[in-house]
């Protein structure tokens, strides 16, 4: 049951070899877009779990295997406390990586080394007389030029990196960033505020960008996040029950990891239903599910056992709703629909209690697993 | 509102330490003594792991920083996490926000009471996803009855293939695997005594 690890990192699956293209992948259809304009911006909204990582990574190594593209794939918040996300951070890492694979590149220069202490910052003696320090004051002319849409950034670091990806450009490779992570940031204000500086500042770079950002530039004042992007894509959970490719994907989603002999048709397909189209909840439950079996002694796993796994997954799931959230989620399981107004709304989204199928016309649903105890007293 | 699953130390220590795909989150609800309950989970994971593996660890944070830094240098093995009043939704929300840094090889176990487990929940929702459906309702210890230690013991006995005796032989002269199922093999024969000083 080592194939199926929920919590692991993304990057393992697929250098095992368990990666199963979904339909309309995200990743090719990005891969496509860079193919034709490398400075394109790219924003990818989606679900928890919904496999938006996988696709960041699978489009990395797609562009990495063409021969004029340089691809780099940064998790933000393995390098930046994404709490403390300021103007500038994006155009740090991006430069510091595009540095990385510029190494031997370029002729010796002392901007990468001042980019570098502008990134990862320096110690100096505060006492010393620093030749970099201007010490002239400006004065206004009459004429004021526009302020540049970066205006919170270095403007010389924003040129340095220029600087950089021209140099990338002269070896015959565009470079292009993929940063993910950002989905998580709840600071609203943080995040537009990147977004405004950041990504104009790698535009002005001509460095093409793709960025996981949070759900909730989907909506209200976060549509003008996405004015920042020349292109949206929406990654939604798989439709099991409607779609017949959706479903036929995420079972051989499972069978790359679990072979019939342990895990039947029949015991598989009632675990997709079960995870609504989410690839991380498809994997968790198959590792329940496992887990009942190897704990019951059983070699296989058997209907009891996926019947098991789905209750404790859904019990989990329940762990903190409250009375009138109870109530919207029977409302919408009883058909009476679901409006994204209130932020109880879009907390039942983010947890993944109520799920969004952008192509579908019933497109909310309640997670499958917690349907059946909706009515259950507690216990 | 239906209530979670329910376990007792020893089945959730069976499935903590038979969990072996990378980076396992598990929760544990309690309903008060959250540290003695960490401890009494610590010693029953103690006598099912590998004897030459990474111990159990057993903390408790007041801060996602802290928290982080525990799982950044314990990144094997079992770590058992109780938090302190001090342990709000705010940081939940840290924790989440950059779950990255608390991906670690070993299973981590989140021993909490009912209303740290909701804010958990609800503010901290792509740790859940990692959690998925492993959250638990500790109930009290309860012994195995005659027949269930039987129905365990006929499954341990046919997936190794040996009787109960040879076990007990292999163990006393000390050629018996430390793996998990012998250590609670010998438990269910009331042989205990056996995994002291095992190594």
């Amino acid at each position: 049951m080592t194939r199926v690890a929920a919590a692991a990192e993304p990057s393992l699956a697929i250098s095992q070899g368990f990666y199963v293209p979904p339909p309309n992948a995200i990743a090719d259809v990005v891969v496509r877009h860079l193919e034709i304009d490398p400075t394109s911006r790219h924003l990818v909204v989606g679900s928890i779990g919904s496999g938006k990582t996988t696709q960041l990574l699978v489009a990395t190594e797609a562009l990495n295997a063409l021969p004029d593209m340089c691809a780099v794939y940064i998790d933000v918040s393995r390098k930046q406390d994404l709490v403390k996300l300021r103007p500038g951070c994006l155009v740090a890492l991006a430069g510091l990586a595009l540095l990385d694979s510029l190494e031997g590149l370029v002729e010796p220069s002392p901007h990468p080394v001042w980019f570098k202490h502008w990134a990862l910052g320096y110690t100096k003696d505060p006492r010393a007389y620093d030749e970099d320090d201007d010490y002239g004051v400006q004065v206004d002319g009459v004429v004021t030029p526009p302020r540049a849409d970066w205006h919170e950034i270095a403007a010389t670091q924003v040129e340095r990196l220029a600087e950089f990806a021209e140099a990338m450009r002269a070896s015959g490779r565009h470079f292009v960033v993929l940063f993910d992570s950002l989905d998580r940031t709840t600071n609203r204000g943080a995040f537009t505020q990147l977004v405004d500086q950041d990504i104009a500042a790698l535009r002005r770079c001509e460095i093409g960008v793709v960025l996981i950002g949070p759900i909730r530039s989907l909506e209200g004042f976060g549509r003008l996040e996405v004015d920042r992007f020349d292109k949206l894509h929406v990654q939604g959970p798989i439709d099991v029950a409607q779609d017949d490719a959706g479903r036929a994907f995420m079972f051989q989603v499972l069978r790359a990891r679990v072979d019939e002999v342990m895990l039947a048709d029949h015991e598989a397909l009632a675990i997709v239903a079960a995870s609504g189209g989410v690839l991380r909840d498809l994997i968790s439950l198959a590792k329940a599910a496992g887990e009942e079996a190897y704990l019951h002694g059983s070699d296989a796993i058997a209907m009891a056992h996926v019947e098991a796994a789905i209750d404790t997954f859904g019990r989990s799931m329940m762990v903190g709703l409250h009375k009138a959230e109870v109530d919207t989620l029977k409302h919408l399981r009883d058909g009476g629909g679901f409006v994204w107004t209130t932020d109880d709304d879009l907390s039942l989204l983010a947890t993944r209690r109520v799920l969004e199928y952008p192509r579908r016309r019933e497109q909310f649903s309640v997670h499958p697993t917690i349907v059946p105890l909706l009515d259950q007293k507690a216990g | 509102m239906p209530g979670v699953t329910a376990a007792d130390l020893g089945e959730l220590a069976v499935r903590v330490v038979e969990s072996v795909s990378p980076n396992p989150w598990f929760v544990l609800m309690v309903e008060g003594h959250a540290a003695e309950v960490a401890s009494g989970l610590q010693e029953e994971i103690s006598a099912l792991v590998v004897p030459i593996g990474p111990p159990a660890r057993r903390v408790s944070v007041a801060s996602s920083r802290e928290f982080a830094r525990v799982a950044r240098d314990h990144a094997l093995g079992v770590l058992i996490v109780t938090t302190s009043p001090a342990f709000t939704p705010t940081e939940w929300a840290n924790v989440d926000v950059n779950r990255s840094q608390f991906q670690r090889d070993g299973a981590t176990v989140l021993v909490l009471e009912e209303d740290a487990a909701e804010q958990l929940e609800n503010t901290a929702p792509n740790l859940a996803s990692w959690i998925g459906g492993s959250i638990w309702r500790l109930v009290g210890v309860r012994a195995l009855s005659a027949a269930e230690t039987e129905q365990r013991l006929v499954v341990l006995r046919q997936r190794a293939g040996l009787s109960d005796d040879e076990v007990v032989r292999r163990s006393e002269s000390g050629r018996l695997p430390p793996d998990p199922e012998f250590a609670e093999w010998l438990t269910l024969l009331g042989r205990g005594d056996l995994l002291v000083g095992r190594s």
